[in-house]
């Protein structure tokens, strides 16, 4: 009985909404008296209606999305800082929250040799049992780390109930700030930004480090260099997140936007050419200021690079070589990709470093005149900004 | 210890195949993903509720869902199980801290094992008892018109615009736009009387 009552309001509600504002009265006043009740509910929707739509907008920014924003962490615990810097006792004393992914990052001063450094603190409960065990295995791995494209780890350990990790303080911008700030960079800066980059990968994966995250955020740009951070941190994570068999089938966490299609779909089989995949998207995105797929939504982001090709690049300065090398890093499947990172880099290499476009018509300049014209050399970094991430 | 993503790809199966149980087996185990999810993407939220939600449930998609292994039909029931997860999460947040706030004393922001540290906090009383009041009034609404509810679900917590909405619901999105008219309206008066009455027994004078 009650459906059907409903059913018959929602019948009249949307017959009432065609009706035009003014006659409205006149709509409900020839419902009769029959049945005073729903008409009563009826002109109390119409009415409701009228403000439902700003409401709901509202609603969603001022209610829903907050409390989104609370689950995810976006807003973080006080309390959590306190309590991490009571367990770090006197070695550190934390300056201030740097932000972060997956750990929550601060700049700290170490106390006894007076410098400053970066700290990363995981959560809690992937601190817990085999799962931290898991992840100082690889952090060791990864501390066998020297090169100087790679931010080091200084050290790891556990202080209360977080795991942590410390890297030196690295003053300088990440490359996704410095993307979000100029867009599409010089030829030469993208080049030399690569370079560093592929080097570094070059040598972690000789010592057998994927680091299966690598994006803009994660390349810091300081002085004339650029070094990545997080070297296996994702594997890490992951190993420590707990299921072994979801880890070695490469389920680890990474960021989605840049993950390698064998990392978004999961088929089982990643290995050192995801980080290849992944560089060739951040050389894609220095070269051309987005990535490699028209969308709409980050959720058709994600699945373009299993569905689509990726669009090509078009910026005319950019040599035709380079632009080649940089869409073969991109093939959907890996062994169409440069089989190793020492392979890209000899290819990179033997790219002839200055070509001026021979029109200036369609440059880069003329294309993008507002970043044209804040660009900066790779030597001048903003040295004020203090971001490890971005 | 099996990986819950065998049984989820199974149970869409199952969804797949009229058998409305598993859509009810297969709540916790997305929730439960959709969770463990949020929290490893801590500090990347950007702020646009409807991308950042779409982001998260399409994540949890990828990685728990052996795409070659179901039709496309599936992915409609995993979105629409994500939606009613998404709400859980948010709405039982809300309403911890509102009873919380009411049980008198200050807010418990202790860690506790197993809890999201993050999660305890930063929400204030107002809008924990507005997103409460929605949840309730959600439940008033799905009693009478479950469709309706069930698009409001999609679309606000699910993060879905109306044609995902639609094939999620298997009704046109012609119904979809109609539906979210009309729970807009119901829910818009519902909750108007349930935060009067909540804000009544706080500060309101007797004379109104």
């Amino acid at each position: 009985m009650k459906d059907s009552r409903v059913g018959h309001l929602i019948d009249l509600f949307e017959r009432a909404l065609e009706v035009p504002q003014l006659r409205r009265t006149e709509f409900l006043e020839q419902l009769g008296d029959d049945d005073a009740s729903l008409r009563d509910e009826l002109t109390s929707l119409l009415r409701a209606h009228e403000s439902a739509t700003d409401y709901f907008d509202n609603l969603a920014e001022a209610a829903v999305s907050p409390a989104y924003a609370a689950v995810m962490g976006a807003a973080r615990a006080r309390p959590m800082l306190a309590e991490v810097q009571a367990a770090l006792g006197n070695t550190y004393r934390i300056l201030q929250e740097l932000g972060g992914g997956m750990s929550r990052v601060f700049l700290a001063e170490d106390t006894k040799l007076d410098r400053k450094v970066v700290i990363k603190v995981l959560p809690p409960e992937m601190a817990a049992g085999a799962s931290a065990e898991c992840f100082r295995r690889e952090i060791q791995l990864v501390a066998q780390l020297q090169h100087p494209h790679i931010v080091p780890l200084l050290t790891s350990a556990s202080a209360g109930s977080f795991l942590y990790y410390t890297m030196p303080f690295v003053a300088g911008e990440s490359l996704g700030a410095r993307l979000a700030r100029d867009g599409p960079l010089p030829i030469r800066d993208a080049r030399a930004i690569w370079r560093d980059v592929l080097d570094a990968l070059a040598h972690a994966h000789a010592s057998g480090v994927v680091h299966r995250d690598i994006k803009p955020g994660n390349i810091l740009l300081a002085a004339r260099h650029a070094l990545i951070t997080d070297f296996g941190i994702a594997w890490a994570m992951g190993a420590a997140a707990g299921d072994a068999a979801e880890t070695a089938q490469g389920l680890t966490s990474g960021t989605p936007a840049y993950m390698a299609p064998e990392q978004v779909s999961a088929d089982g089989r990643t290995d050192h050419r995801v980080d290849i995949y992944s560089a060739g998207l951040v050389m894609y995105e220095m070269l051309e200021g987005r990535l490699p797929f028209a969308c709409d939504s980050a959720r058709h982001l994600i699945l373009a690079r299993l569905t689509r090709t990726p669009l090509s690049i078009t910026r005319p300065d950019c040599p035709p070589e380079l632009a080649a090398l940089v869409m073969r890093c991109l093939a959907r499947v890996p062994a169409a990709r440069p089989r190793t990172v020492d392979a890209l880099l000899a290819d990179l290499e033997a790219i002839p470093t200055m070509r001026e476009p021979a029109a200036t018509a369609g440059s880069a300049r003329s294309r993008h005149p507002r970043r044209a014209r804040q660009r900066l050399e790779i030597d001048r970094f903003d040295h004020s900004v203090i971001r490890q991430r971005g | 210890m099996t990986s819950p993503h065998a049984t989820i790809t199974d149970l869409l199966r199952a969804v797949e195949q009229g058998d409305r149980g598993a859509f009810d087996a297969l709540f916790p185990l997305v929730y439960d993903e959709l969770r463990l999810l949020a929290h490893r993407q801590r500090g990347t939220w950007r702020g646009d509720l409807t991308l950042d939600t779409t982001a998260l449930v399409h994540e949890a998609y990828l990685k728990v869902v052996d795409q070659q292994r179901l039709p496309a039909e599936s992915r409609a029931h995993f979105f629409a199980v994500a939606a009613k997860a998404m709400r859980h999460i948010l709405c039982n947040y809300a309403r911890d801290r509102s009873r919380k706030k009411r049980g008198g004393g200050v807010p418990d922001l202790r860690l506790e094992p197993g809890r999201d540290p993050a999660a305890q906090l930063e929400l204030s009383d107002e809008q924990a008892d507005t997103l409460a009041a929605l949840d309730e009034s959600l439940q008033a609404l799905e009693r009478v018109a479950e469709r309706q509810a069930r698009v409001v679900e999609c679309r606000f917590f699910g993060g879905m615009g109306i044609e995902d909405t639609a094939a999620v619901l298997g009704v046109s999105p012609r119904t979809v736009k109609r539906d979210w008219t009309f729970a807009r309206a119901w829910l818009r008066r519902e909750m108007e009387v349930k935060l009067d009455w909540l804000d009544g027994g706080n500060s309101r004078s007797p004379t109104v």
